[in-house]
């Protein structure tokens, strides 16, 4: 996939910001009231990670890790408080007006469509912004919005378009000037399984074809899977994990899951020594080490009446859990 | 100023957004239009009695309701823009932030369009108006330097929406600026009624410039200079050096959490 041109390089990056701090003494809670008190508080830490060209991305972490914030440093909307960050050989900070040509950036809850008009005009507006000649950007618009099935809603007002149909064309508009880096902050984010599986093939379309380098964040792990071939894993502002999804699940994938669909007669302490991750009426599902994943197999089908047996890897989701858990990645 | 003109094909297209945008809601435009005319009517008393009772004013009872007609029809403050005043409180501004063009450059544009696009029907109105009364050449100068006026007042909103990186949206601060042009502009008061600290004063200052000077030429009393003209130019250039200061430390001050 990546034919290894560096386009992101990231390095040693730290981003603080001053928060509201409680003042203690009634002095100082006086002093409040005109000047608010404020501590730092560090979002990012020591962050670095490089990006290749073609690379898509999936950068994830809880809520409050840091996200959003490395995209916006990422996009030159501020710059890290220490270390250096050069995208497309540029610096997103300082070099804003000139880096921005080559970018997209979607906010999933930030819009670039103006609600009162209909999408048309506000992606026409960007295509003027990024100078693409009228005609060329009337073929592009109505190319992408073919392929994301939502030709028929270019003169609807946006309030009246779904938040599937809205992120369609926020997607159309920010892709309207072929940019080398697109940054995704959430964008399937309240979408349905159609409106967000379209999406996808879309985005995936978009990377084969331009080679366009995918950075997404996402708390969707589906998304993941289905889309990236490296991933980024945040924990409070550090790095827990980069590379590849492969590589994630050998480290972390050292287990099965064995799920077991039951006849109702069986030995209520016979799964004592067995880890169980799910149970409801008659089906169990356990977690099984895979060093003991003989031993377990054994014991279930000695205790119950089995109607159904399934062993799975664990799943994205499950894996990413962990890792918050632990808040590190053994290697 | 300069520097949004210079995307002439964005600055166009933002006009023609900004007229769809109008459209949407015609009876925003209708509303605004009746405003106008209820705004005047006191004003017009107001004078109309001034006037009469007193001969020490410099204005014929005619001139001062042309002055006036001129100057509150076309008169425009923060409160049109006010809905782009939160969008830094809000981190909505980081759209902008992500386009090739300075914020000084995308929000003067924007401001100009919105404000020109509100009080097109008004500068035709009164342009057409004036071609009758004062004459075709005070008309239409009066209109090309509220256009100029325009573009200063434009400039001096950018610089204001900037400083809202550290005031966060201060409504108090918003009221206050209003009230600021409103008096310091000429639009309550012409200037040259003032004692004469305070119109030495304000005539020395940029805000005159927005609607005092244009309302003097519509009534034929002031002859555009090329003097005037390099005015405007001057504090057009101050007021955009001073925002893109602005937009610089106030993009590196600036903080946002979360999505």
């Amino acid at each position: 996939m990546s034919d290894k041109i560096k386009v992101i390089s990231v390095k040693n990056i730290s981003k603080s910001f001053r928060v509201p701090k409680k003042p203690k003494s009634t002095l100082k809670k006086i002093a409040n009231l005109f000047v608010k008190a404020k501590k730092k508080k560090q979002i990012i830490k020591d962050l670095s990670f490089d990006i290749y060209k073609g690379d898509i991305v999936g950068y994830i972490g809880e809520n409050g890790s840091g996200k959003s914030t490395t995209i916006k440093m990422l996009t030159g909307i501020y710059p890290p408080s220490s270390g250096k960050i050069t995208c497309l050989g540029k610096n997103p900070f300082e070099q804003r007006i000139d880096y921005v040509k080559d970018i997209g950036v979607v906010f999933g809850n930030k819009s670039l469509l103006n609600q009162d008009i209909a999408p048309i005009y506000s992606i026409e507006l960007q295509a003027a912004i990024y100078d693409i000649p009228e005609k060329l950007a009337k073929k592009k618009i109505n190319q992408f919005a073919k392929k994301l099935q939502v030709e028929k809603l270019l003169k609807t007002p946006v309030r009246k378009l779904s938040l599937g149909e809205r992120m369609k064309f926020e997607i159309i508009a920010s892709l309207l000037h072929n940019p080398k880096i697109i940054f995704l902050d959430e964008p399937t984010i309240g979408l349905d399984v159609i409106a967000r599986e379209r999406m996808i093939q879309f985005l995936k379309t978009v990377n084969e074809k331009e080679k366009t380098t995918i950075f997404l964040t996402t708390h969707n792990m589906d998304d993941i899977e289905e889309i990236c071939n490296k991933i980024i894993i945040l924990d409070y502002g550090k790095k827990v994990y980069d590379g590849n999804l492969k590589e994630l699940k050998e480290i972390y994938a050292n287990w099965k899951r064995i799920t077991i669909v039951y006849n109702e007669k069986y030995n209520p302490f016979c799964d004592r020594d067995l880890e169980i991750i799910e149970k409801t009426d008659n089906v169990i599902v356990f977690k099984a080490p895979n060093k003991k994943l003989e031993e377990y197999l054994n014991k279930i089908t000695n205790c119950f009446e089995i109607i159904d047996l399934k062993i799975e890897e664990p799943t994205l989701k499950e894996i990413v859990k962990r890792i918050y858990a632990d808040g590190y990645v053994p290697k | 100023m300069l520097m949004a003109m210079y995307q002439s094909k964005y600055f166009f297209k933002l006009l023609e957004f900004q007229w769809e945008r109008t459209k949407a809601y015609p009876i925003r435009l209708i509303i605004s239009l009746s405003w106008v005319i209820f705004g005047f009517i006191p004003q017009f008393f107001f004078w109309y009695i001034i006037a009469q009772s007193t001969n020490t004013l410099p204005y014929t009872t005619k001139e001062i309701i042309l002055y006036f007609l001129f100057s509150m029809g076309l008169f425009y403050n923060l409160n049109q823009i006010n809905q782009y005043f939160n969008t830094i409180a809000r981190g909505e501004v980081v759209t902008s932030v992500i386009k090739p063009m300075s914020l000084t450059a995308n929000y003067f544009s924007i401001f100009f369009s919105t404000i020109f696009i509100n009080k097109l029907p008004n500068l035709i109105i009164i342009t057409i108006i004036g071609c009758f009364i004062v004459g075709i050449t005070s008309s239409i100068l009066a209109a090309i330097f509220f256009l100029f006026g325009l573009i200063l007042g434009c400039t001096f909103f950018v610089c204001f929406f900037l400083l809202m990186f550290w005031m966060r949206n201060n409504w108090g601060v918003k009221w206050g600026i209003d009230i600021l042009i409103l008096f310091a502009s000429g639009t309550w008061i012409p200037l040259d009624i003032l004692p004469k600290f305070w119109g030495g004063l304000l005539l020395n200052l940029p805000f005159q410039l927005m609607f005092y000077t244009p309302a003097k030429i519509f009534l034929g009393q002031i002859t555009p200079t090329f003097w005037l003209i390099l005015q405007y130019v001057f504090w057009i250039i101050i007021l955009y050096i001073i925002a893109r200061i602005l937009e610089y430390y106030g993009l590196k001050y600036y903080e946002q959490l979360g999505g």
